[in-house]
């Protein structure tokens, strides 16, 4: 596994928002939603996740031509992600309400 | 997947906004995987949010280019070209002195790791290792 990425206060919003159910697949809009980041800027975040096999991501099953709309790229945590993910959360300080997460999750660090 | 289909539902502000986003990563799949990956999230959001999520992926192509190019750099070796541009004309090296394993001593430079072929300090061989016979 690659070096660990670096816990800056998005990326911790990030991963609580994979932590809130690690089994569910999001797509970018529906992370920076949950994360209470601004529309489009997840992207970096994800990839140095994806490169540290925090989380990993596939194309959407659909057709385009059916579904009328291109297919999207799903992001999940893995499971040593989410246990790194934890870990590396209990150390850092939880980011202030109201700052950037907007929503608590209960039964995380 | 036709470019038909992989910009349907998407404005034309947006669109130019994500291939300005998205020049700036490194050129080929990658480039196109992140292309692809707006435009699809793009697709189902209502105009006026497709606008702010393209203005949104735009201000962050520069951090999505170094986190990828990161990645690569982690996997790759350092090449020539990463030495200094005197040293690699050899007009100027930051030369200073190392043993060799038997505890000899030569002169090798600090920035390109290149060892000195002029003449050493007396007392210390030319090069780093004496030629065994």
């Amino acid at each position: 596994m690659a070096k660990a990425p670096k816990m800056t206060m998005a990326t911790q919003l990030v991963l609580r928002a994979f932590l809130a159910d690690p089994a569910i697949e999001l797509y970018g809009t529906e992370i920076g939603g949950a994360a209470g980041l601004m529309s489009g800027t997840v992207h970096p975040i994800l990839a140095r996740l994806e490169a540290a096999g925090w989380v990993e991501s596939r194309w959407e099953d659909v057709d385009p031509q059916v579904a009328g709309r291109p297919a999207r790229r799903y992001y999940r945590i893995t499971g040593e992600g989410a246990q790194q993910a934890r870990a590396e959360l209990a150390r850092v300080p939880r980011p202030q309400p109201g700052r950037l997460a907007p929503h608590p999750e209960p039964g995380l660090p | 997947m036709t470019k038909h289909f992989a910009t349907a539902g998407v404005t034309t502000t947006a669109r130019v906004l994500v291939s300005a986003a998205t020049a700036t990563l490194p050129s080929g799949q990658v480039r196109e995987r992140y292309r692809l990956e707006h435009l699809g999230e793009l697709s189902v959001l209502p105009a006026h949010d497709q606008t702010h999520y393209a203005v949104g992926a735009l201000a962050s192509s520069w951090s999505l280019r170094r986190a990828l190019l990161q990645d690569r750099d982690m996997t790759s070796t350092p090449t020539r070209s990463s030495k200094p541009l005197l040293c690699r004309l050899n007009l100027h090296h930051r030369w200073h002195k190392e043993h060799n394993p038997a505890g000899e001593s030569y002169r090798r430079c600090r920035l390109c790791g290149k060892d000195d072929p002029g003449d050493p300090p007396r007392g210390t061989p030319k090069h780093p290792m004496p030629y065994a016979m």
